[in-house]
């Protein structure tokens, strides 16, 4: 365990905003390290899901437990190689990389399929989308090279349950992906969601203010729900101690641009290093998905505004189905929803600055 | 004669106790040399699982079976629960069974005795005696993932039960079902209002154990498994439990017909078919090939079975099963008055 001192111990500071993020982490002032479990589906190299990694394992503030990997943006078994070769790049390879769920609870391709013939064509479907799709088992050659390390031989269910029962209401639960893993978890062992600390997620959609085609015509469906809906009813009706949800609402607030990557790529550290190779600013719809709720889990004071919502999801296999379902207490139904506090707005610059520098620091060693 | 190798088999059941169908399909197996019953699993369904594991337990120690290993399951269904359920009941008319989620039974309707609602941690005294054997560490799925993988090709699952455990094990590795030698389950129904003892007004599509967890059920049938066997109520509904057939396997006083004869219920023998027709096929006089499915939407249907026949045009995702849809009595009573008969073992 480390403890931070600021301003007493003598300590090298890379850049003042280094010394300001350390400062304006919680943690620093001699606490304990937070446990987090990251569940991602880890699509590479760079990229949201990369991004949100390295945020993770970047801050002196965080112990890591382990990384779980969830079919979602591609397929699990490429997803382990994408996550390995990362940790490999910022030789962090004590943390376990854990193969989760490689197929969502019960919606398959197919039946996508023939249901976009009814109800309309879906813009981004993962691993599932047509131009990009290969099989399951395959793994492509990966830009970043393939990882020589292996992944843990526990699947990512029981490895979660086990550690929630090591640290009872010490581990935060992260999600970055499609719930399969969690809802798996829940299934395997209620007491799962109970032991827990919290659960805290990327997903969801409700009005997002923006002209981007995916949401225009379809506000409430976001990827990390509709790919796997039953997975996400399961994990938000769970009797967690506390959920806190990054929508679509806040996502399309930020931007990586090409302005940030020049300023990561200034410091010379093996994650800028990284990032400099590898990350690609995608222009307009290139939002900083995860990244967010992985900043405002690390410093709250970047949320400028949230609210209480009971939340659900449409599991119907209609029109609606994966729709986000939320009410306020006055409407909510009589059957048992979660609250969850929603992320709807932020200070971009803090962000952007906390984001930076964590992605510009030398990589804290293994514990 | 060549010795027949034995069926390894997983034995998954919610095991409501004392007595009834559930303990006797177990029976079946704890009983007949022809299994090497791996071990035995249990998930909530007929009762809540925790006290559904001691009363196998107990059933373990009855039988002088104490070598088979019991692993505890899923606790709730996936998605299905008893506030859903609830809520479909004031929009769609009350079910008359409800398994775990029942307010009240009164005696000889679930078991012997009657049952009033209770939580699922609660576990109520055992009649016929607590058990001092435990269950194992590990959940039900992990260890089917395990048998498995260590048989390739040679592993049997048997699930009298909502479906939880299997399709957890399918979602901790798809493997299983291609990795197994086949499943055989009790579920599903077609036309059971026809042809059965007393069953003009059964509603013949919405069968238990597949209501119970229709997502379990959708995720098991939709596995590429080599073979699927599916025993529907409509043949279980053509079987009774009769007081001369219960008072003849008394009269073997043994400690499971002295079990049997305190617990059993007279009526349909629900789960013990599927187990007798593995011993024996002939049995079975009708059975047909059938694509089989279950209406996963959350609205009246929610939980039914779907059926097509095997010269239908389906979607390439529904699989098919063999469904079995008559048997011969006589062979078949004959066969479980052998088995729950039979010496106990040293």
């Amino acid at each position: 365990m480390t403890s931070f001192n600021c301003g007493m111990k003598h300590r090298r500071i890379w850049g003042f905003t280094v010394g300001v993020l350390l400062c304006a982490s919680l943690a620093c002032w001699g606490q304990e390290k937070r446990k987090v479990i990251v569940n991602q589906d880890v699509m590479g190299p760079a990229g949201t899901d990369c991004q949100s990694i390295l945020e993770m394992v970047q801050s002196p503030a965080v112990d890591v437990l382990g990384i779980t990997i969830v079919t979602g943006d591609g397929w699990r078994d490429e997803e382990v190689a994408h996550a390995l070769r990362l940790l490999e790049w910022i030789g962090r390879t004590d943390i376990p990389v854990v193969p989760g769920a490689e197929y969502p609870v019960v919606r398959r391709k197919a039946e996508i399929e023939l249901w976009e013939k009814r109800f309309g064509h879906i813009i981004w479907l993962g691993a599932w989308t047509p131009e990009l799709y290969h099989s399951a088992e395959v793994v492509p050659p990966l830009p970043e090279g393939q990882p020589t390390t292996k992944p843990s031989s526990e699947d990512a269910a029981h490895f979660m349950i086990r550690i929630v029962h090591k640290y009872p209401h010490q581990v935060t639960i992260w999600e970055g992906g499609p719930m399969t893993t969690l809802a798996q978890a829940i299934s395997l062992d209620p007491e799962f969601p109970r032991l827990a600390k919290e659960l805290v997620f990327m997903g969801g959609s409700l009005n997002p203010e923006t002209d981007n085609p995916e949401f225009v015509n379809t506000p409430r469906l976001e990827f990390n729900f509709y790919f796997d809906p039953e997975a996400a009813h399961i994990a938000l009706s769970a009797h967690w101690a506390k959920i806190v949800g990054t929508p679509v609402d806040i996502s399309v607030k930020t931007h990586f641009t090409a302005d940030l990557l020049k300023e990561i790529a200034r410091s010379q550290t093996p994650a800028a290093l990284y990032m400099a190779e590898y990350a690609r600013p995608g222009g307009d719809t290139d939002f900083l998905w995860d990244e967010l709720s992985v900043a405002a889990w690390l410093d709250p004071t970047i949320i400028t505004k949230k609210e209480t919502r009971y939340m659900d999801v449409d599991t119907s296999h209609g029109a609606g189905c994966g729709n986000t379902l939320t009410w306020t207490e006055q409407y909510k139904p009589e059957v048992w929803v979660s609250p969850v506090e929603i992320q709807m707005d932020l200070d971009t610059q803090k962000f952007y600055r906390e984001f930076v520098a964590l992605l510009s620091a030398p990589t804290p060693p293994a514990p | 004669m060549a010795r027949t190798p034995k069926i390894k088999v997983i034995v998954d059941q919610d095991a409501r106790g004392p007595g009834t169908s559930d303990q006797q399909a177990l029976l079946v197996f704890l009983q007949s040399d022809r299994f090497d019953v791996l071990g035995l699993t249990t998930v909530s369904g007929d009762q809540w699982v925790k006290e559904e594991t001691q009363h196998v337990l107990r059933l373990l120690e009855i039988t002088g079976r104490t070598d088979v290993p019991v692993y505890a399951g899923a606790e709730y269904p996936l998605l299905n629960s008893k506030e859903e359920t609830e809520r479909w009941e004031e929009l769609y008319g009350k079910l008359e069974y409800k398994g775990a989620w029942t307010e009240y039974f009164p005696p000889g309707r679930s078991t012997v005795f009657a049952m009033r609602y209770h939580a699922p941690e609660v576990v109520p005294p055992l009649p016929e005696g607590a058990p001092r054997l435990k269950a194992q560490p590990g959940t039900a799925a992990e260890f089917m993932v395990k048998m498995v993988h260590q048989y390739p090709g040679q592993v049997v699952i048997w699930s009298g039960a909502p479906l939880t455990n299997v399709a957890l094990a399918l979602r901790l590795d798809p493997a299983v079902a291609r990795l197994a030698k086949g499943i055989v389950m009790m579920g599903g129904g077609l036309f059971a209002d026809k042809g059965g003892i007393d069953t003009a007004r059964m509603d013949s599509r919405r069968e238990f154990n597949w209501w119970f967890d229709p997502e379990a059920a959708r995720i098991v049938l939709r596995a590429p498994w080599r073979s699927i066997t599916i025993t529907p109520i409509d043949i279980s509904v053509k079987t009774r439990l009769s007081a001369e057939l219960r008072a003849r396997i008394s009269k073997a006083r043994t400690p499971v017909t002295r079990y049997l004869d305190k617990y059993s219920l007279l009526g349909y023998m629900w789960d013990e078919i599927a187990g007798i027709a593995m011993i024996d096929p002939s049995i079975i006089t009708v059975k047909k090939r059938l694509y089989m499915d279950v209406d996963i939407s959350h609205g009246p249907s929610y939980g039914k079975t779907i059926f097509w026949s095997a010269d239908a045009k389906v979607p390439p995702y529904l699989r098919l099963a063999t469904v079995q849809f008559d048997l011969d009595t006589q062979k078949f009573y004959k066969h479980y008055v052998a088995l729950m008969t039979r010496p106990p073992r040293q």
